[in-house]
């Protein structure tokens, strides 16, 4: 059954990515993240006690880490094999390890790069709009631009302009913006060292991103000549 | 339409029942497809967007380093 052999290789490929993300993760990230963290415990501190369950820093921050991490990867995988296989399956796109190298890159646009031109990668303490504005807009990028580069790639001619217009849709409604500084902080050497962080993150947390995506955009295209679409081409 | 579907009829490729049974394996085809990117997108949802604050908290550091918004 198609969905159950996408499912079992969204599974593993999404294992093997987000193993590779966490260790990306572990010698570029969580560095800059509880750097960041330090500055905002003493915000918060300084704003009243706090009660909500968080993991403890150490084993178990880092299990949940990864664990999260692999379900990303899962997510991202059941989503990149959907449309992998349902293009193929039309006999509109022939996958191979190469083109999902592509695909990757494409993932990397659409859920990274795209969203990230209006609202780039945060640090922890970092001032923003409100959540469920970001998010939205968020979700609005990431289907635009997504929607906009498979039509580019796939659509007929006399659609593909649509897919061009599709990609400057979520830039021109404008990512939610929070008036003020980025950081408030009243002391400026930490808002200083903060802006630094923040700037080494978005370089980090790009390429992090860059190489988690062509792995995994390649291993889906692999897998699904592979295992996934069997039946069609054993 | 039963009396056309003759034994010689059902053989040719371009019958009609060989293309309703390409129809239909198209739909499953999509059908499954669909669902498979639904689950894609839930499983997402909960690492991603999940408003409750434990979930928040053990996914913390993957919605930074993925550039999910947080906080």
């Amino acid at each position: 059954m198609l969905f159950r052999r996408i499912i079992f290789n969204a599974l593993l490929v999404g294992l093997v990515a987000g193993v590779l993300l966490s260790v990306l993760q572990f010698v570029a990230i969580d560095d800059i993240i509880i750097g960041a963290e330090q500055y905002e415990a003493a915000v918060e501190e300084s704003a009243g006690p706090i009660s909500q369950w968080e993991p403890d820093d150490g084993l178990q921050r880092t299990a949940l880490t990864l664990a999260s991490n692999i379900f990303a990867g899962i997510g991202f995988s059941a989503v990149l094999l959907a449309l992998m296989s349902q293009l193929q399956s039309q006999g509109i796109a022939k996958l191979n390890t190469f083109k999902g190298f592509l695909w990757g890159l494409a993932g990397f646009t659409v859920f990274f790069a795209a969203p990230g031109i209006g609202l780039p990668p945060e640090i922890p303490g970092v001032d923003a709009a409100p959540l469920q504005q970001r998010q939205l807009w968020w979700l609005l990028a990431v289907i635009c631009v997504g929607g906009g580069l498979l039509l580019l790639a796939f659509a007929q001619n006399k659609f593909k302009p649509l897919g061009g217009v599709s990609l400057f849709v979520p830039y021109l409604v404008g990512a939610p913006h929070h008036d003020g500084p980025a950081f408030s902080h009243s002391d400026l050497a930490v808002i200083e060292s903060l802006n630094a962080l923040h700037h080494e993150f978005i370089l980090a947390s790009g390429l992090s991103n860059l190489v988690f995506w062509v792995v995994l955009g390649s291993a889906c295209a692999w897998a699904l000549n592979r295992w996934v679409l069997v039946d069609e081409y054993s | 339409m039963a009396t056309q579907a003759t034994p010689s009829y059902r053989q040719d490729d371009n019958s009609p029942v060989t293309e309703a049974s390409q129809a239909s394996s198209r739909r499953a085809v999509l059908l499954q497809n669909i669902a498979a990117l639904a689950f894609g997108a839930v499983i997402l949802f909960a690492v991603g967007f999940l408003p409750l604050s434990a979930a928040h908290n053990a996914a913390h550091d993957t919605r930074h380093t993925v550039a999910f918004p947080c906080h």
